[in-house]
């Protein structure tokens, strides 16, 4: 009876915590961010949406303006809203160092939802940027040519549409509940 | 078969990649020394390494990873005898990106790069180019003919043209169609780090222009009756040492 007890309950967590097979979470990848935290796709947190995009530090033009036009989406938010959305920037530049990261995040003056991330194994970005379908090619030594995407994600990291190809701020506000 | 497919070297050199970054001229790249298989992975090849993985089975298969017609030439997540001696020995298509890739990881190996591939399938060949628009222009749709029976080209490499698209380790670094396809467009321009558009570098190469923008419509879940792959190998130390 225990034994059956005990099978039902696994089954029972199983269902609970079972990752939809089209989810990001399904990633093996190891990640550090900028804090200097390890961390993988799986123990991201299932109870917010994310917009995730990729850049790299020392970007002269275009990760700039690619924050600062998130940023924007994030500013037509309401509070409710702000509180369920994370933003994920993930470096395509396996130099970055949480370091860079870190400047990076205070540079811009940004708070704790938004979260930068690095790996030294090109493979992982390169897996990563297939999954979502960002493009990116390296051009030199820390340099970069790559595309502009942003991505948004449901809590389970399930991709769910592109945000800001129009630059319009409702593109996010649209998207995000008030409560989840 | 063997249980390793055997690989060819291709001697390192230089070569110019179709596309430039946009100001002006491509810039050549050094290739190294490396290892290609001398074939495409074959059906066979593919069985055996879901049998050992079997996460990668047509069954099983996370639909982050692939779209829905995954290996849809096979009857189920195995081939019975018939078959086997039906297209065991044909080039394993309907294949994504990520499959190809674990299953080159699974032999110690990696997709080829763009450049690698394209240096190594002598594409700028007059000849070639020929027989692949002749390809492009077949309507033999959906038809591979065995590994074995595809023709050996430059370097030993067998079949690099005219039977199916291969599948390249960065097939998603080209840009082609992204900044294009935007507007408004002054808004956005500046927002490539490289900067402008993307040249080839000799507009007649017709063939050429059609391999990359093939390349850079596909996403890494894609699947095609045409596309297939085969893995590269970096030299190791050894044997870099003897180059």
């Amino acid at each position: 009876m225990k034994k059956i007890l005990a099978m039902a309950f696994l089954f029972a967590a199983s269902a609970l915590f079972a990752v939809p097979d089209d989810s990001l979470f399904n990633l093996d990848s190891e990640w550090k961010d900028n804090r200097g935290n390890e961390t993988k796709f799986s123990q991201l947190d299932n109870k917010k949406y994310k917009v995730l995009t990729m850049i790299f530090t020392s970007c002269p033009s275009a990760c700039p303006l690619m924050v600062s036009h998130i940023k924007k989406l994030d500013q037509a938010l309401n509070s409710k809203q702000k509180k369920n959305v994370e933003y994920l920037l993930f470096s395509i530049d396996p130099l970055d160092s949480v370091e860079t990261l870190a400047a990076f995040h205070e540079k811009f003056g940004l708070d704790d939802r938004w979260k930068f991330f690095k790996s030294e194994d090109e493979n992982s970005i390169q897996e990563l940027a297939a999954v979502v379908g960002f493009k990116y090619k390296k051009i030199d030594t820390s340099m970069y040519s790559h595309g502009t995407d942003v991505y948004l994600l449901n809590p389970d990291g399930q991709m769910i549409g592109k945000v800001g190809q129009s630059y319009k701020s409702k593109d996010l506000a649209g998207k995000i509940p008030e409560e989840i | 078969m063997s249980a390793q497919a055997s690989m060819i070297k291709v001697p390192g050199g230089s070569h110019i990649p179709f596309l430039s970054d946009g100001d002006g001229e491509s810039r050549p790249v050094e290739i190294e020394t490396f290892l290609l298989d001398e074939k495409p992975v074959t059906n066979l090849d593919f069985l055996k390494f879901i049998e050992k993985n079997p996460r990668w089975a047509k069954s099983k298969i996370a639909s982050l990873f692939s779209d829905e017609n995954y290996l849809k030439h096979w009857p189920s997540d195995s081939l019975d005898k018939q078959a086997k001696s039906g297209i065991g020995d044909q080039p394993v298509v309907n294949v994504s990106w990520f499959a190809a890739k674990a299953y080159c990881e699974s032999q110690g190996k990696r997709l080829p790069k763009v450049d690698e591939w394209e240096y190594s399938s002598d594409a700028d060949n007059k000849e070639n180019i020929k027989k692949i628009l002749k390809w492009y222009g077949s309507t033999n749709n959906g038809e591979v003919v065995s590994v074995d029976a595809m023709e050996t080209g430059k370097f030993g490499l067998r079949g690099m043209h005219g039977h199916i698209w291969e599948w390249v380790q960065d097939f998603n670094s080209v840009l082609i169609t992204q900044d294009s396809r935007n507007k408004p467009s002054e808004k956005l321009e500046g927002l490539f780090c490289g900067g402008g558009s993307l040249k080839g570098k000799d507009s007649t190469d017709y063939a050429s222009f059609m391999r990359h923008a093939f390349r850079s419509g596909l996403s890494g879940q894609y699947t095609y009756s045409l596309l297939g792959f085969r893995c590269a190998k970096d030299l190791s130390v050894k044997e870099m040492k003897e180059e």
